[in-house]
């Protein structure tokens, strides 16, 4: 088992555990999520490679559609101003429309999509981003008690560091290099580790709060 | 010119790209821990101010107290030098009109300890005022005093149910006999009621106060344009508690929830 295959798996007990006290409660789609990695990539990748029955990017295809449509909403339901919602709906429909396209036409279901996977990658950034932004204006705002901040940590830095990987992956003179497969494994370690990681600390973030609400402590934030 | 562009980039040694995309990685990972640095002060700040902002609200409100107060005890001062020193001139001129006339009429022996009750009427009043004056004893005697000159006019009655020691300091002690006095006021101007009830009751670390009566209610929703609710919410405040007013057509209920400091338990 790879490293982070066991970092997916402590984040969806974490997300299995904390499940009930996910606040607010379209998180939880998140914990659904992480059931459906850890599926896909501990059980019908590896069954996959060991069978050789069709190809294993037919799973990471299909597993990466369902990842977008799912980032997306939680953004959405994350943003509360109006616009912005029908901007991420616009941003949706182009990611999942460009990455269709790049599969069906451009590529092949055989195939990555790594053009469309960085408009998404830089999408998500983006979105992030805002989050940050928007909790930077408030006048009092426990960033720490934060889980939509820790997701929106986990996204910044997973897609960040994975649109650098996958910009260096098209460099043509990229594999010539003996150490590349070295920094790919290293950047895609980093990435999955520091991802997983802040989704753990989102769900454990959820299980503080409910119990401060619980003993009705102060609220995190005073906007 | 983008030919020439696309041939430096191609140009560019592999491991340089490796490097910087290790630097961007790293910058991206420094700007979320700055991101909560700079969130943390920026609360930190937040709390200091809101900690400022409250302990000069509350130093303002104990100005507040202290200038009512010293209004109180000069108006007690007045009361009793001024009005009490007229009234027991006028008692002692009717005295001697009395004592001139040989038979002297009932009228003039009416007239004079209806003046004698005023005058012990504002001796007591301006005691009451006087916060030298309730510093002396305790909030249990001083209510006492208070339930007493009311019962006195025979129009009121009020109940006090009293506990044996209340662990206050002097000068919370003052500020919640002063509240109590409010609702207590209050209740006789506004409810006309038959009865009022003072009960006292301590479970640590608070003290409990309710006063109600038997009147005829008000509306809690109205807002008033007088003092009296907002000086007995501010002073409740300076003592840390709260204060709440509930009303039905049978009465009214004021209830004062009192936290004791550690060295009042």
């Amino acid at each position: 088992m790879k490293l982070y295959q066991i970092i997916e798996i402590v984040a969806l007990l974490s997300g299995l555990i904390f499940y009930k006290t996910i606040r607010p409660d379209f998180l939880k789609i998140i914990a659904v999520l992480l059931i459906i990695t850890v599926i896909n990539e501990c059980l019908i990748v590896p069954y996959i490679k060991m069978t050789g029955i069709i190809n294993r990017n037919y799973a990471y295809n299909i597993f990466s559609l369902v990842d977008i449509s799912i980032w997306f909403f939680t953004f959405y339901k994350i943003e509360n101003n109006k616009t912005f919602k029908k901007v991420i709906v616009g941003a949706a429909l182009i990611c999942l429309a460009y990455t269709l396209l790049e599969l069906t036409v451009l590529k092949s279901w055989e195939l990555l999509h790594p053009d469309s996977f960085r408009v998404y990658n830089i999408i998500m950034v983006v979105m992030a981003t805002r989050y940050f932004y928007i909790i930077m204006l408030k006048e009092y705002h426990n960033i720490l008690l934060d889980s939509i901040f820790w997701i929106s940590t986990g996204c910044f830095l997973f897609h960040f560091i994975f649109f650098v990987n996958i910009t260096m992956l098209a460099e043509d003179k990229f594999w010539d290099e003996k150490t590349s497969r070295l920094i790919f494994n290293f950047l895609h370690n980093i990435a999955n580790i520091l991802y997983y990681n802040c989704l753990s600390i989102a769900f454990y973030v959820c299980y503080l709060n409910y119990n401060r609400a619980l003993k009705k402590s102060p609220p995190a934030s005073y906007k | 010119m983008l030919f020439e562009l696309q041939q430096s980039v191609k140009e560019i040694p592999t491991s340089f790209i490796q490097v910087a995309g290790l630097l961007v990685i790293f910058l991206s990972v420094i700007f979320i821990f700055f991101l909560i640095i700079s969130r943390q002060r920026q609360n930190h700040l937040f709390l200091q101010q809101q900690i400022q902002k409250e302990a000069f609200e509350k130093q303002l409100l104990q100005s507040q107290v202290e200038v009512q107060e010293s209004t109180y005890t000069a108006m007690g001062k007045e009361l009793h030098d001024n009005v009490g020193q007229l009234l027991s001139t006028a008692k002692m001129m009717i005295g001697s009109v009395q004592s001139q006339s040989e038979n002297p009429s009932e009228v003039l022996k009416t007239i004079s300890q209806t003046v004698g009750q005023a005058i012990n009427e504002i001796r007591t009043l301006s005691k009451s005022l006087s916060k030298d004056w309730l510093e002396q004893f305790n909030l249990v005697e001083n209510l006492a005093t208070e339930v007493k000159r009311i019962n006195a006019a025979d129009k009121i009655e009020v109940h006090f149910n009293n506990v044996d020691k209340l662990g206050l300091l002097a000068n919370r002690q003052i500020i919640l006999f002063r509240i109590i006095q409010e609702a207590v006021q209050n209740a006789i101007k506004h409810a006309s009621p038959n009865n009022i009830y003072i009960n006292i009751t301590t479970s640590n670390p608070t003290i409990i106060i309710v006063v109600s009566d038997d009147g005829k209610g008000f509306d809690t929703n109205f807002k008033s344009n007088g003092m009296g609710t907002l000086n007995m919410r501010q002073r409740t405040n300076l003592l840390n508690g709260n204060i709440t007013w509930t009303s039905t057509d049978n009465g009214c209920t004021v209830t004062v929830n009192i936290p004791l400091l550690p060295e009042e338990m």
